[in-house]
């Protein structure tokens, strides 16, 4: 890796070695700054040509990124104006949550706010008012993938404030180091009329009202010479990007990003993210479709919303059928035409998913989809499943009895007065899922669940552990096959009880749908939701639309906290172990984390595809 | 003056309690040396406050603290809940670990700690967290208490049962596993007793089960015929024959024996005169273990000089006792597992007769991976050195540099001084470093030196 020095050295020479315009040196440091007195006598002797350079109307002007970052941008980040988010309601209401008025008086953050203060004092400013004034137009970083260098444009108040401030810190940096009697820290020059300065590898140059912050010297040249030159033949033009910005939403975004990702491919980044065949079986499953996008799309470009009360982060690319066609026609459904059902929404549920995987496809396509470890691990899972399920094809005769729309829901436990209270209380869980044959699939199940069940039993047996009591129940359409542990009569009122009690596994058929849960209580619940009834009418429409949906997901922040605070103690006594805590540093920290959680709301996660992939995370703050 | 060597030692002036001299001082060495025998090592702060208040004061504290440990235990008795409630063996260790560094009575864990080793019993044959945390119970109860109390409760637990094949005896094929370990590792060692004897003792234990992870004693299933054990007669029950087998005059020898390998030396071995005042002291006090624990560490012999630097740290001792001198808190989970990579994961013990100890803790693998134990332990982020980073405790302490650094590690965790060679080499590779990485630097090739090992 070349030094932070060469870099500047190469900067500060570029007009030496006859760049269009000129080399000047506005300071003449003292002659302990080795660098700069090679280049003085060359200063001097340009000094006049150099003068001409400042009547370029574009010396003085601000630059822009859209016609100042090259072709070979391949990420771009556009922050808006500090003030949209430093004034912004959200940041208030975070402000006054009691979780960050904990990290605010934390021992750590004091000594960081410390250190700020005195930082203010000596600037004479806030530093808040500071960051305000200095990207009054917004903020910029970009990554280029022909320096491999970073840049980052703030765009100030003024060109005035700008240099005022910037000597300041020099200053202040330059006094630090005198006291410490260390060499001087930063090195100045000039490049084409613009001071530039080099500080801890990075360089630093002022052009018009804007900062220009660099890792690497071409970037920086590059940038300044287009900017000179009025250039137009950049990033600006580059037909992904003028896409990217045709699809921008004409809405306040804090932040908007733009990647290029036939350089990312091209220039062999992120290879685990675009290998052919996948490592692991769940982030497929998860986000397969995705994989497939980004393996082919031109671009991804992001941005961030922030409302009063809601954070939004919506990642967008161009979307093709054709690009996922039959190897992952698992994720989208054939033609693209999959779409998951309504998510189901339960009162204490802490998390509900929706989603559009046809697992059973999936399970027999492994062998394009993964790799050999991957597809020994499935084969040897297959065996053992398929031994299970009472000799039924795991891949083809169980998951195949589904429909690729299936639904999750995770819901808090309540114990009843009386029951056993189990050490670590789990949540309950259940997947809820139509199936294609429900005549000749329904008493295949229920034999296979009661199988499932006697085995359960006979290994329990064997290890000491409670026995499940099979029993069915049928009413109003819908048929249980249930079982719950047998709680010995002088365990009936005990607290700590196995984590086993968590557990009363339950089948349950109403109409189409099958639901598979962890409890008969949330099994009976699910059954009574109006989403079910709904859902089994609703089969996967041919017809074009906008965009289907492909994953819903919604969590509560509320339940999980509930959930959370079931295992108090249990986390507590974790976090001592794993970190050494004392009993109230533990206590201290998981506190935070429901102070953390108290102020949120919910989360929102919604992947949608038509000829656009969307995937939108939100966020919503409590009220 | 050279120190006497242990055949030198009568066994009256040996078990003399000790008291301080011109020439065997009660200073830092010896405190530490105490303290890291009797318990996990120190703080300076306790050391020094030993030191201050004699040794009487001292003795005392450690045999009965007059701290209120029921805090402690509730707070223990939470974790051990959720550990439990987990299932998964290995977390007690952890939960152990845990206990070794914070308890206020660090001698009843050390204790603990000898009695886990002499009635093993391993949790990857016993597979059940809950019945691993009773014996451990169990043991601690009795640790400084009653063995006679604490043979009858091994001789029905669970765990022990359920490891030594011994769930179920039956009259007509009576189980001999428990009885011969009860007489061979547990009471009286090889060469006491007969393989009738064994025959017999196994007759005592019929009907003795495990169901449902409980004693029980089935009735049907026990030979009521006559026994003879160990020169007895009138022998009918399992209790009796437990009796009989702590009525042995031999008993009191074997665990003084025992506990004088733990606390003193593991090589030499004690004569039998040498032993005697304390067997005698154990078999006079109805086999009651405290009298004999606190004869041993107060004598002479224990507090000597001679015994300063003469057993090698375990791995625990090590680690639980580095942690303890630096007054620091730690990953308890990632420790119970590289304490496991280095021989000594407590509930996993290697077999029936727990560690060997001594020389057996060292061999070239080991010897590596002690080393890489304390070097990964300051590197890991969750390592706190009173609550901060290690420089930030140099600081507190008035350490400024690598050299003072040293010296105080040395005075209050080594058992001997480092060859001024070696002392010489670390300073100067030290002094290419600074700040953190200079003091992280000093601990890691502390950790490679010989005399880090002694305790």
């Amino acid at each position: 890796m070349k030094s932070a020095k060469m870099e500047f050295n190469r900067f500060a020479q570029a007009s030496s070695h006859g760049d269009r315009m000129s080399f000047c040196s506005r300071f003449c440091p003292s002659s302990t700054n080795g660098l700069l007195s090679r280049f003085s006598l060359i200063t001097f002797a340009t000094c006049a040509f150099a003068a001409c350079c400042v009547d370029n109307p574009l010396q003085a002007q601000s630059i822009d990124p859209g016609l100042a970052l090259p072709g070979s941008t391949f990420l771009r980040l556009d922050v808006a104006s500090s003030s949209d988010w430093i004034d912004h309601p959200l940041r208030k209401r975070i402000e006054s949550s009691e979780a960050f008025l904990q990290v605010w008086r934390s021992p750590n953050v004091v000594d960081m706010r410390s250190g700020a203060l005195m930082f203010e004092l000596a600037l004479g400013q806030k530093l808040e008012v500071i960051l305000k004034k200095l990207t009054v137009g917004g903020l910029t970083l970009a990554l280029d993938a022909e320096t491999e260098g970073a840049v980052l444009l703030a765009r100030s108040e003024s060109k005035e404030w700008l240099e005022k401030y910037l000597d300041k810190l020099i200053n202040l940096v330059r006094e630090d180091a005198k006291k410490k009697q260390q060499p001087d820290p930063i090195k100045q020059a000039e490049y084409k009329g613009f001071a530039a300065y080099e500080f801890q590898k990075s360089i630093w140059v002022v052009v018009g009202e804007t900062l220009l912050i660099t890792n690497k010297s071409d970037l920086g040249k590059k940038i300044v010479d287009r900017h000179l030159d009025g250039a137009s033949d950049g990033l600006a033009s580059k037909p992904s990007f003028r896409d990217a910005r045709e699809a921008r939403k004409n809405q306040k975004e804090i932040a908007w990003a733009y990647l290029d990702l036939q350089t990312v491919r091209d220039k062999g980044m992120a290879k685990d993210l675009f290998r052919s065949k996948s490592d692991n079986f769940f982030a497929e499953l998860l986000l397969g479709g995705i994989l497939a996008t980004l393996q082919n799309a031109p671009y991804l470009s992001g941005t961030l919303q922030a409302e009063p009360t809601q954070l939004d982060l919506e990642f967008s690319s161009p979307h093709n059928v054709a690009w996922s066609q039959s190897k992952r026609d698992y994720f989208f459904g054939t033609e693209g035409t999959g779409e998951a059902f309504p998510l189901i929404r339960l009162n204490e549920s802490v998390g509900s998913m929706s989603v559009y995987r046809d697992i059973s496809q999936m399970w027999l396509m492994a062998g394009d989809l993964f790799d050999q470890k991957v597809n020994d691990q499935l084969a040897q899972a297959d065996n053992t499943l398929t031994t299970l399920f009472s000799g039924k094809d795991f891949g083809e005769d169980i998951l195949g009895s589904m429909e690729p729309q299936l639904r999750i829901v995770v819901s808090r436990q309540s114990i009843n007065e009386g029951d056993p209270v189990p050490a670590i209380r789990l949540p309950a869980f259940a997947l809820v899922a139509k199936l294609r044959d429900p005549k000749g699939m329904k008493p295949e199940l229920k034999r296979i669940f009661q199988s499932f069940i006697g085995f359960l039993n006979v290994t329990g047996a064997q290890e000491g552990n409670p026995q499940l009591d099979l029993d069915m129940e049928s009413s109003d359409g819908v048929q249980l096959v249930m079982a719950r542990y047998v709680v010995e009569a002088d365990r009936k009122k005990e607290k700590g009880v196995p984590i086993q009690f968590n557990f009363s596994p339950c089948l349950a058929f109403v109409g189409e749908q099958v639901i598979v849960s962890s409890t008969v209580e949330l099994a009976k619940q699910i059954a009574g939701t109006k989403a079910l009834a709904v859902s089994g009418e609703s089969t996967a429409s041919t017809e074009p639309v906008q965009a289907r949906t492909n994953t819903l997901l919604e969590l509560d922040a509320n339940a999980i906290r509930s959930l959370l605070e079931d295992n108090r103690s249990h986390l507590i006594s974790q976090n001592m172990l794993e970190k050494g805590h004392s009993k109230k540093e533990a206590e201290t920290e998981i506190n935070l984390l429901f102070r953390i959680l108290q102020f949120v709301r919910s989360g929102r996660l919604d992947l949608r595809y038509g000829s656009d992939a969307k995937l939108t995370l939100s966020l919503q703050a409590a009220e | 003056m050279k120190p006497k060597e242990l055949g030198q030692w009568s066994a009256q002036e040996a078990w003399q309690p000790w008291v301080p001299t011109e020439v065997e001082k009660w200073d830092m060495a010896r405190v530490a040396h105490l303290y890291r025998r009797v318990g996990f090592s120190s703080s300076e702060t306790t050391l020094k406050r030993a030191i201050e208040v004699g040794p009487d004061r001292t003795l005392q504290e450690l045999l009965a603290p007059s701290v209120d440990v029921a805090p402690f235990e509730e707070e223990s008795a939470g974790i051990a809940k959720s550990v439990k409630a987990g299932g998964d063996a290995k977390n007690l260790t952890t939960w152990w670990l845990h206990r070794m560094r914070t308890s206020p009575h660090p001698l009843l864990e050390k204790m603990t700690l000898f009695w886990h080793g002499h009635f093993a019993t391993g949790a990857e044959k016993v597979l059940d967290v809950e019945l691993m945390h009773e014996q451990n119970q169990l043991l601690r109860s009795h640790a400084l208490g009653d063995f006679r109390s604490m043979v009858h409760g091994i001789s029905k637990d669970p765990a022990m049962l359920i490891y030594l094949d011994s769930i179920t005896n039956r009259k007509a094929h009576a189980n001999e596993n428990y009885a011969r370990e009860l007489m061979e590792l547990f009471c009286l060692g090889e060469g006491n007793y007969s393989e009738m004897d064994v025959q017999q003792l196994a007759r005592c234990f019929t009907g003795w089960e495990i169901r449902r992870k409980q004693f029980r004693f089935n009735r049907y299933q026990h030979d009521f015929g006559t026994k003879e054990l160990l020169g007895a007669t009138n022998i009918e029950t399992g209790e009796e024959a437990i009796e009989q087998v702590l009525a042995q005059k031999e008993l009191p020898y074997f665990i003084a024996n025992k506990v004088f390998r733990f606390f003193i030396c593991d090589e030499p071995g004690p004569s039998r005169e040498l032993l005697e005042p304390l067997a005698d002291r154990f078999a006079q006090d109805g086999l009651r273990i405290s009298g004999m624990v606190e004869t041993l560490i107060r004598s002479r012999l224990f507090l000597s000089d001679w015994s300063i630097g003469r057993k090698i740290r375990s791995p625990i001792e090590l680690a639980i006792g580095f942690l303890t001198t630096l007054e620091s808190t730690a990953n308890f989970e990632s420790l119970s597992q590289r304490l496991r990579e280095v021989g000594q994961a407590v509930f996993f013990p290697p077999n029936v007769k727990g560690w060997d100890g001594g020389r057996a803790w060292i061999n070239s693998s080991t010897l590596v991976g002690r080393a890489n134990l304390l070097h990964q332990l300051i590197r890991d982020e969750n390592t706190r050195f009173q609550g901060g980073s290690l420089i930030d405790f140099a600081s507190k302490k008035k350490l400024a540099s690598a050299e003072p650094f040293l010296d105080w590690i040395e005075n209050h965790f080594f058992a001997s001084r480092i060859r001024e060679k070696a002392r010489k080499e670390i300073l100067e590779k030290v002094s290419m470093k600074s700040g953190l990485t200079s003091y992280r630097e000093l601990i890691s090739l502390l950790a490679a030196t010989p005399e880090i090992h002694l305790s």
